[in-house]
């Protein structure tokens, strides 16, 4: 009975549900259209789930960080519980767009996401130096197109000299565009077949249980 | 200490330091260097110019505080461009911060009074989770925006809104922007391939390539890429910005990370041969 409710059930709900909205991607109706309307409104709903559970995930780490003190990092831990309760609470007891809230975000969030995501570049930096070498024959294949694309991207490049924009101009449009394409069909072909092993019931990683 | 020890050492200082320098003298002293602007840039732009007045624009903000130097800039110049042709903008965001990214570029743009009246001229229908199956909602059924989004970002019922009785399925979009971090294929898969809808889109640099892909494949009419795509649309749109003063910036430290690279190269060989010949 406990596999009916756990494997059966939802599997069919599933297969039933994907069946539906594949053949009316290519012969729907007006009517069979509005019940595929509905059944994205559910997937929305779902997926609005998913911001709660990461809630809970990351309160429950950091509660239990706080309370054994396990790690050395414990109080930040308390901090960012703070400051999540004090952002969470300004938002739902003054709505989102309450100027402190609107306040806390571009004053706080941007500026600390724009640091963390402009570090990068130091990094970037000290490997570029570092780390790119061409010791074999592959590693050159590599490093050549970097530095074209390097002084393609930079608009002083051109006027370096002119090469660089009919060299990176080519490695854009050939290779690196045939490499993406290549990629997304595959992409695309495993996304297939992985609905299709779902749909007849192979792989079932999705409700819980280990593929076959 | 020689030369060579103290670089041996502090080579990743020296770097730093060159990369802060660089960056603080160009917005300092400007240096005025060219600024060649690409088809896919033009694209972008002429696909805003030839929009009629009234037409309907929806503006996907799907970027978080990160990205803003890169998209930041070209959403601003972008919403001032729709003011100045009298463009309808309908403003939502399927990327959590999105809302919250929207208040600054609304700032940038002078002020939502700038952008005319609420409900008629703009609206602003917030947050929507679920990425592909929201896009999808949204133009499938004859009444998708509105059995989306009952309410918009400020709680006010999406029926009350002027502008939102023009606007129920895909039939309303005239064209759809799209100011990115992350893949550009669920608007892709679900606005373009069933109705055709034209997209243009600014990316951050990482998803720029992939932008191409739908560029050249035609799905896409026109695309700004990263800091660069973003000041050549400042430039092309006359509506000067963050973006052209920093392109400068990027200039020099991409040409520092080439020279690193063939400095490191030249050291690497040096280093061998000295230790193959001894």
């Amino acid at each position: 009975m406990s596999v009916l409710y756990k494997r059966e059930i939802p599997l069919a709900i599933f297969t039933i549900l994907c069946t539906f909205l594949i053949f009316n991607y290519y012969i729907g109706t007006p009517a069979t259209d509005r019940i595929q309307s509905d059944i994205l409104k559910y997937g929305i709903t779902i997926s609005a789930f998913a911001l709660v559970l990461g809630t809970y995930n990351i309160v429950k780490i950091h509660v239990r960080a706080i309370r054994k003190r396990s790690v050395y990092y414990w109080p930040l831990s308390a901090w960012m519980l703070a400051t999540m309760v004090f952002t969470t609470g300004i938002g739902i007891f003054y709505g989102q767009s309450h100027p402190w809230y609107n306040w806390i975000y571009a004053n706080i969030h941007v500026p600390m996401g724009a640091t963390m995501y402009a570090i990068i570049a130091f990094y970037c930096m000290s490997a570029a130096y570092r780390a790119f070498r061409a010791r074999t024959r592959e590693s050159i294949i590599f490093l050549l197109p970097a530095i074209f694309m390097l002084m393609w991207n930079a608009p002083i490049g051109e006027a370096i000299w002119p090469g660089f924009k009919y060299i990176g101009d080519w490695i854009n449009n050939y290779p690196q565009i045939t490499g993406y394409r290549a990629f997304w069909i595959g992409v695309g072909i495993a996304f297939v077949t992985l609905t299709l092993r779902m749909m007849l019931g192979k792989e079932t990683a999705f409700l819980g249980k280990e593929s076959e | 200490m020689t030369i060579g020890e103290f670089w041996e050492q502090y080579y990743r200082q020296v770097l730093y330091t060159l990369m802060i320098l660089f960056t603080v003298f160009v917005f300092v002293r400007p240096l005025g260097l060219p600024l060649a602007v690409r088809d896919n840039s033009v694209k972008f732009y002429e696909a805003v110019e030839a929009m009629p007045p009234g037409s309907i624009v929806t503006i996907d903000v799907k970027y978080g505080g990160g990205a803003w130097g890169e998209v930041g800039s070209a959403n601003i110049a972008f919403v001032k461009h729709c003011i100045k042709k009298d463009l309808r903008m309908v403003f939502f965001s399927i990327y959590l911060e999105g809302p919250l990214m929207l208040e600054k570029v609304l700032t940038g743009a002078g002020g939502k009074e700038a952008l005319g009246v609420y409900g008629v001229d703009w609206v602003n229908l917030g947050y929507m989770p679920g990425v592909e199956a929201a896009l999808a909602s949204m133009m499938q059924s004859p009444d998708g925006w509105h059995k989306t989004f009952e309410y918009d970002h400020y709680g006010n019922k999406i029926s009350t809104l002027p502008l939102m009785e023009d606007l129920w399925d895909w039939h309303d979009v005239d064209l759809a922007a799209e100011f990115i971090t992350g893949s550009l294929l669920p608007t892709v898969n679900q606005w373009y391939v069933p109705y055709k809808t034209p997209i243009i889109c600014s990316a951050i640099g990482a998803n720029t390539p992939e932008t191409k892909m739908y560029y050249d494949a035609g799905q896409v009419v026109g695309y700004l890429g990263s800091m660069r795509g973003s000041a050549e649309y400042e430039k092309l749109s006359g509506f000067y910005g963050d973006a052209l003063s920093s392109v400068e910036a990027l200039s020099l430290v991409l040409c520092l990370a080439a020279v690193s690279i063939i400095v490191g190269n030249i050291e690497d060989r040096w280093k061998s041969s000295k230790a193959g010949g001894s």
